[in-house]
């Protein structure tokens, strides 16, 4: 038998020639009671068939290569695995609270007519905050293979679906009843500072940041948002708006529209290039705006932008999510693009929520400080997001900014605002 | 068409590619996707004297030594996490430049604090190490980590040797355990 460590992995034929395997998982801590699972994914790692997430809920793979029985035991038929699935990925997920940092012991072993052939064995000290983690994985490289892999998310099944991008997971499929659960969120990261070459980043989780630094450029700042057509054969639909609110050192704010493009040159110093009113899977929407990079230095302060999506009411029920809006802020040779996959937020998912905040940008003096938000509006609320600056520096986010409507008059503005104090300047 | 190279696998750089004047050994691994310490590989390339030693400790090459007196092999920037498509950390080599008296060129890849963060190769998504024709970008070897390498932590990638006039590339694969300062000192680098 083989014992794998951390990070190994090894040709499945050189333990065994079975396809015909049985796969254990084990966790043991006290007080606490763990899932285990398994995904089938495909070659970009995503679960692009639902079907193929065998857990207490959907016990068996539609041809029953993959089956999951009593005590995290499952029987594998690796030959009746449709070639679209290239990867079977193990994953043990505590059931409540806790972390698997508490784990006493746990394993994942694999054998063949009731004799063990291979054995990965971990423990809490191999883990910090996480409450999902993979365990162990087979996948197809040439042959099949084994990789014992020991690293996890602390954001739980959620994070864990986020991951292998579950998109219809959970609208079509019973969920465990974790993902009901709203999951810590993971520690903030961030990404490496950029090089002096051409460089572009992406973010995908909402709390990371990444710096632009506006000295080693002289031109402006460029904020292009995208959308897709969502493929649902409505052309009134698409029509999403890039907006901007300005938080200047006052605390005052402004708003950037496509009906109130703002200016470069003066207050607000952010200026809209215009509307774009559809949009398809070949020819993405586009809405750009310019920032003047001197914008913090001639303020004397901090300036924080918050860049948001809006779908008017009139534009008929749209989950902005399937439009997978993006921002991209180029300065130079510097691109930082939030690339967030609003499909993994529930919240973001309902129809008749008009706004996404697409982007978070804090400029100080040369330096800008960008992050993707993700926040979202109530749903049928036309309000606007609103900055503040905290006590740290830093900016807090509410959806209370008052109604900004693209058209409709000032009646019905006004009727939307009743009762909110904040205006923007 | 790339060469894969089995351990200890010889390949004439100047018969794979004739004329060859300029090569690139890039570095590549996906950003880790799961929570915890970042993976941070390093490119490194020792030039060494006949006696498989450095003539100078400047003849190691890496993040904080990025190129050679002769200007012969140029690291062209660390790359902390993996951001980024294709290759994310490159070194280059300009074979004619080489000093006569550097005989061979040992090209590395090490984690940046594996024992602390207790990672290997294996645990890294898609590591790899290859070398190619600068000129045209052509790959001429290359070595999976993430697959092949997967228990460790450090690795000699291979040699780039003078052999009769012409340069070879030798594939060694072989792993080393400590790190990139050991590493450094068994080529005589006083670390």
């Amino acid at each position: 038998m083989l014992t794998l460590a951390r990070g190994q992995k090894q040709k499945l034929a050189d333990l065994t020639p079975a396809m015909q395997i049985g796969a254990q998982l084990r966790a043991l801590a006290p007080g606490l009671a763990f899932d285990f699972s398994c995904f089938g994914v495909d070659g970009n790692d995503k679960l692009s068939d639902d079907r193929y997430f065998v857990f207490f809920n959907q016990k068996s793979s539609p041809e029953g290569a993959i089956t999951l029985g009593a005590d995290g035991e499952f029987a594998l038929d690796l030959a009746r695995l449709p070639a679209s699935i290239q990867k079977l990925v193990f994953v043990v997920t505590i059931d409540g609270d806790g972390t698997l940092s508490q784990l006493q012991s746990g394993h994942f072993s694999l054998g063949t007519s009731g004799s063990e052939v291979a054995r990965f064995e971990f423990r809490g000290s191999d883990f910090g905050s996480e409450k999902a983690i993979i365990a162990a994985e087979i996948y197809r490289k040439d042959a099949w293979r084994l990789a014992a892999v020991g690293q996890g998310f602390s954001g739980g099944l959620d994070a864990l679906l986020a991951h292998f991008g579950g998109q219809q997971m959970e609208e079509d499929v019973p969920t465990p009843q974790t993902v009901s659960k709203p999951a810590p969120a993971p520690p903030p990261r961030e990404v490496a500072p950029a090089e002096a070459a051409p460089k572009k980043v992406t973010l995908t989780k909402a709390d990371s940041t990444f710096k632009i630094d506006l000295s080693k450029s002289s031109g402006e700042i460029v904020a292009t948002a995208q959308w897709i057509d969502n493929g649902d054969n409505r052309s009134d639909n698409d029509d999403l708006d890039l907006r901007a609110g300005i938080l200047f050192p006052d605390g005052t704010m402004s708003i950037v529209t496509c009906t109130a493009p703002g200016s470069l040159q003066n207050k607000p110093f952010v200026f809209h290039l215009g509307d774009v009113k559809s949009a398809t899977r070949d020819k993405p929407g586009r809405e750009t705006m310019k920032v003047n990079p001197q914008i913090s230095a001639s303020q004397r302060g901090k300036i924080a932008i918050v860049f948001s999506i809006y779908s008017a009411i009139a534009n008929g029920p749209v989950a902005i999510a399937s439009l997978k809006p993006v921002i991209e802020l180029e300065h130079g040779n510097q691109t930082v693009k939030c690339d967030l996959d609003f499909s993994s937020n529930k919240d973001a998912k309902k129809k008749f929520v008009y706004t996404y905040v697409i982007g978070l940008a804090i400029i100080d003096g040369n330096e800008v400080q960008i992050s993707p938000g993700g926040q979202v509006s109530p749903p049928a609320s036309e309000a606007t997001p609103w900055l503040e600056w905290d006590e740290n520096g830093g900016v807090n986010l509410t959806f209370t900014g008052p109604a900004v409507l693209k058209s409709g008059g000032k009646f019905l503005t006004g009727l939307l605002n009743v009762g909110n104090s904040k205006r923007y300047v | 068409m790339p060469v894969s190279l089995s351990k200890g696998g010889n390949v004439s750089l100047s018969k794979e590619a004739p004329g060859l004047k300029k090569i690139l050994i890039g570095l590549g691994w996906d950003t880790r996707a799961t929570d915890g310490a970042g993976f941070d590989l390093d490119a490194s390339v020792f030039l060494l004297s006949e006696t498989g030693k450095v003539r100078s400790d400047a003849d190691f090459i890496f993040y904080n030594n990025k190129t050679d007196a002769a200007n012969s092999v140029e690291h062209l920037g660390d790359n902390l996490t993996g951001e980024g498509e294709g290759d994310d950390e490159q070194v280059k080599v300009m074979l004619d430049s080489v000093p006569v008296d550097v005989a061979k060129l040992s090209v590395a890849v090490t984690i940046h604090d594996a024992e602390t963060r207790s990672q290997n190769f294996g645990m890294v998504s898609n590591a790899f190490m290859r070398v190619l024709n600068a000129e045209g970008g052509a790959e001429i070897a290359r070595y999976d980590l993430s697959e092949d390498a997967s228990t460790e932590t450090a690795m000699i990638f291979g040699e780039i040797y003078r052999n009769n006039g012409e340069w070879k590339f030798k594939a060694i694969g072989q792993g080393f355990a400590g790190g990139l300062g050991p590493l450094a000192k068994n080529f005589g680098v006083s670390v």
